[in-house]
């Protein structure tokens, strides 16, 4: 049976969790299965956040049977399809869920830890994190998306809905972008369907 | 939230505390209560927001678990259905009325869900509840999907009222915070409020009769342990291999996932559904051909206990692995079942998990940490600086639970113990009797102290213990997701709440010196707390400061204040790091241009308390009514005109 695992990663206050419960009520609207855990103990503290969505489905004439009709809530090592990082070390944090056909959406804008601003440990640079990923997978998608956000939509937050445009487009999510789109339209607040649009502009231009 | 009123048959989008909400609704629970904790708090936040659509409907948050399974346990005598959710060292705190529950009976049916956590993610113990049955005598449900978590918390009512016992849920994070598809069941009509109806037999628990009721509740389970309502709930999925795997929880979805990875499709597997009293029936089935048992479950082996016990009874002649397998301590994850599985089958774990595992863990070593800290604008930040500061390491600083537990992690290093609700001043006390001369200090929040430190308060001031008592008086249950306290005052849409006086309540007390300080004011606190360190007996200083993130919530409803805004002046900067290193607080950032190093602070995360501006030695934070970037763009636009 068919499972598209998808991981955000962040943290508290950026919206992690709301990305996948967007990411989550498509499949709602997909018609298929959903499942998958959230990390919420640093929300709101600055701490490491991270949610898994494990999309599950039968292809024609499969029928459900009790040995494989099961989606737990984890991940194994090296099976996530799609790793957002909404926050660049956080991103990296979770490399180990990664395979060379594995998709990475990476905001670049770092956010420094305690750790960093105690001067007890150094903040890596884009290129370093990059070449980390990179030792996993090829297919690495960068930008500075809380800058991007901040100039297009007046806050960084408006990366949350960017990244779901740039995740329809490149990352073969089994939802539609009109899944997606009615999702944000229930919502009812109508810049997160422009950031979604500036979202699946700026991956056509990098992939186009 | 209100798509868990949805009718039968509707799939919605649910966790699985929300599950476990509408599992209770589905049996038309009538009561219902807790005291926050992760990661059982969604139950009662779902109930609060739906209770108004609910006929006959009574909820609470209550001081503590004890008060909250006393009044379900009340309730259920009263011929309401009732349901009590808290987490799992909350049922220390339960653990009195749960032993005699058992004895005494139910009327109406009570269910008492606990949320685990494996790992302590967000806990001072991973101890594994499901031990409590074997001596309280409840049985134990522990689903493993959101589906589960609501079908069995509803099953869990009817057979609560036949076998007249309370039924407990075991409900591992990972399944309480699991996110997906729901499909709802019909909501069985309500039957209004009743009547307390009498039985002294039972409900008088009491010398003889104590006795008879002890041997009552051991008939009642055994007979639950031998019908087909304990089959029902366990699962076996068929295969010929040799050996079989018997587990619960989520890891029966672990389980059933490393199977087919490792392609072992021929692996029969008893999922227990029920294990208190333990399927025994079902294991004699199960294991009539196998050689081998392999228990895959969290923590110390509870199922694998009550498994070799019963193979012994059952005169099994097979092996059983368990913890050899699986960590006694620490949460189980894919990742080890699938080891665990390997290594039993001899069957190989495919190279890409390996490597990438491999991989993984190299990299994030060699990455920073990300420590947990203050929120933004948090009074705690103010707080633990200012006692720092104060005490100048020569206090002892006992610490609590809260979200001021992270006092003790960098950069503040601040609290030298926790372990459970109220150590800090119980602890405190004790030393301070016999200990050395050092002052001591003991940090509190405002609804840990109701929850179970006034009579620690109380305590000390009987005993004249010599401790500095500082409750840090947010106004809010604020760590588990803002439940009102009793010092609540006003709620997040500006109206105004009876709230406790917290320092009449301690004068009440016999506290002679009870001080209250606005925390955002560091200094001002900073001097009551060295005056107060130099004092003996028992002290109190209330530092008053609300949870920011509630003050912040609360400006879409009150008419907004004039824009403030903080910033660094870069000329009077020293960088001595008093803001950026010791307060700590994540709006203040660090960047570098032309002319070097700076600090900054980001206009949108910063929420406005001050606080660092009073931190400040060099006064170069300011505080100005006009957006710090664009005055700094008005600044520099002449010279781009020029």
């Amino acid at each position: 049976m068919p499972v598209y695992n998808a991981l955000i990663a962040g943290i508290g206050g950026q919206g992690v969790i709301t990305l996948g419960t967007r990411m989550k009520k498509a499949a709602l609207k997909a018609g298929i299965h959903v499942s998958g855990s959230e990390r919420r103990g640093g929300a709101q503290r600055e701490g490491h956040v991270s949610t898994i969505i494990r999309y599950q489905w039968w292809e024609d004439g499969q029928k459900p049977d009790e040995r494989h009709a099961v989606c737990s809530p984890m991940l194994a090592s090296g099976s996530a399809h799609l790793l957002i990082g909404l926050e660049p070390i956080e991103a990296v944090r979770l490399s180990c869920f990664l395979n060379k056909a594995s998709i990475v959406v990476m905001n670049s804008f770092p956010v420094p830890s305690i750790p960093v601003k105690l001067g007890e440990a150094s903040y890596p640079s884009t290129e370093a994190m990059v070449n980390m990923l990179a030792r996993l997978t090829k297919n690495i998608y960068v930008w500075d998306l809380t800058e991007l956000a901040r100039r297009n939509f007046g806050h960084s937050l408006a990366m949350n809905a960017i990244c779901l445009g740039i995740a329809s487009t490149i990352a073969h999510l089994p939802v539609s972008k009109v899944n997606l789109l009615e999702v944000l339209k229930e919502e009812g607040r109508p810049q997160d369907i422009e950031c979604f649009r500036f979202g699946v502009k700026l991956a056509n231009e990098q992939c186009g | 939230m209100e798509a868990l009123l949805g009718n039968e048959g509707e799939v919605i989008l649910a966790m699985g505390n929300e599950a476990i909400a509408r599992g209770g609704i589905e049996a038309a629970v009538g009561y219902f209560s807790m005291y926050p904790g992760t990661p059982a708090t969604e139950i009662g936040q779902t109930f609060e927001s739906l209770s108004r659509h609910l006929p006959d409907f009574y909820m609470e948050y209550s001081a503590n678990e004890h008060v909250s399974l006393n009044g379900a346990m009340g309730a259920s005598w009263a011929g309401i259905r009732s349901m009590v959710a808290m987490k799992h060292v909350g049922m220390n705190v339960a653990a009195e009325p749960a032993h005699f529950l058992g004895y005494t009976g139910v009327d109406a049916g009570l269910v008492i869900v606990i949320g685990s956590d494996p790992g302590a993610t967000s806990s001072t113990g991973e101890q594994d509840d499901r031990w409590y049955s074997l001596h309280t005598h409840l049985p134990l449900l522990e689903p493993s999907t959101i589906q589960e978590a609501k079908d069995f918390t509803a099953i869990a009512f009817e057979l609560s009222e036949k076998y007249s016992i309370p039924f407990v849920i075991n409900a591992p994070s990972r399944l309480c915070h699991n996110i997906g598809d729901l499909r709802l069941g019909r909501i069985a009509p309500h039957k209004g409020r009743h009547a307390f109806r009498p039985n002294y037999q039972r409900y008088f628990n009491l010398f003889g009769q104590a006795v008879r009721n002890h041997q009552a509740c051991i008939e009642r389970v055994s007979a639950l342990g031998r019908s087909s309502d304990a089959g029902a709930l366990n699962k076996i999925i068929p295969g010929n291999a040799s050996w079989g795997i018997v587990t619960s929880s989520v890891n029966y979805l672990y389980v059933m996932e490393a199977l087919e990875i490792l392609e072992l499709f021929d692996v029969p597997v008893l999922k227990v559904g029920m294990s208190h009293p333990f399927p025994a029936a079902q294991l004699q089935e199960f294991a009539k051909s196998l050689e081998k048992i392999v228990v895959i479950e969290d923590l110390e082996g509870f199922l694998e206990y009550q498994l070799k016990r019963s193979a012994f009874e059952l005169k099994l002649n097979c092996e059983v692995v368990g913890k050899e397998v699986i960590p006694p301590s620490g949460e189980t994850s894919p990742d080890m079942v699938l080891k665990a599985l390997s290594s039993v089958s001899g069957r190989e774990i495919p190279g890409h998990i390996t490597e990438a595992a491999r991989l993984g863990e190299q990299i994030a070593a060699n990455i920073p940490q990300r420590i947990a800290t203050f929120c933004i604008g948090c009074p705690h930040r103010a707080s633990v600086y200012a006692v720092l500061k104060a005490s100048e390491g020569e206090a002892i600083i006992g610490g609590d639970i809260g979200c001021y537990t992270m006092a003790s992690l960098p950069p503040f290093k601040a609290a030298e113990w926790c372990t459970c609700m109220n150590c800090g001043l119980s602890a405190a006390q004790g030393m301070s009797h016999v200990g050395d001369a050092r002052p001591i200090v003991a940090l509190v929040g405002d609804s840990t102290f109701f929850h179970s430190g006034i009579q620690s308060v109380q305590n000390a001031v009987a005993n004249n213990a010599n401790v500095l008592l500082i409750i840090l008086d947010n106004r809010w249950i604020a760590m588990t997701g803002h439940q009102r306290s009793p010092t609540t005052s006003v709620d997040v849409k500006g109206s105004r709440l009876e709230a406790v006086d917290l320092k009449a309540l301690l004068k009440t007390l016999g506290v002679a010196r009870v001080r209250t300080v606005d925390v955002f004011d560091v200094p001002r606190l900073r001097s009551i707390i060295a005056d107060e360190l130099k004092n003996s007996g028992m002290r109190v200083i209330i530092a008053k400061g609300e949870c920011a993130l509630q003050v912040h919530r609360r400006e879409r409803y009150i008419v907004p204040r004039f824009d403030e805004f903080f910033s660094i002046v870069r000329e009077r900067c020293q960088r001595c790091g008093a803001c950026y290193k010791d307060f700590g607080c994540p709006a203040i950032m660090e960047a570098v241009d032309d002319d070097g190093e700076y600090y900054y602070i980001d206009e949108e995360l910063c929420i406005r308390c001050g606080a660092c501006r009073t931190v400040c030695p060099n006064s170069a934070i300011v505080m100005s009514r006009i957006r710090p970037r664009k005055a700094e763009m008005q600044a520099k636009a002449p010279a781009e005109d020029g």
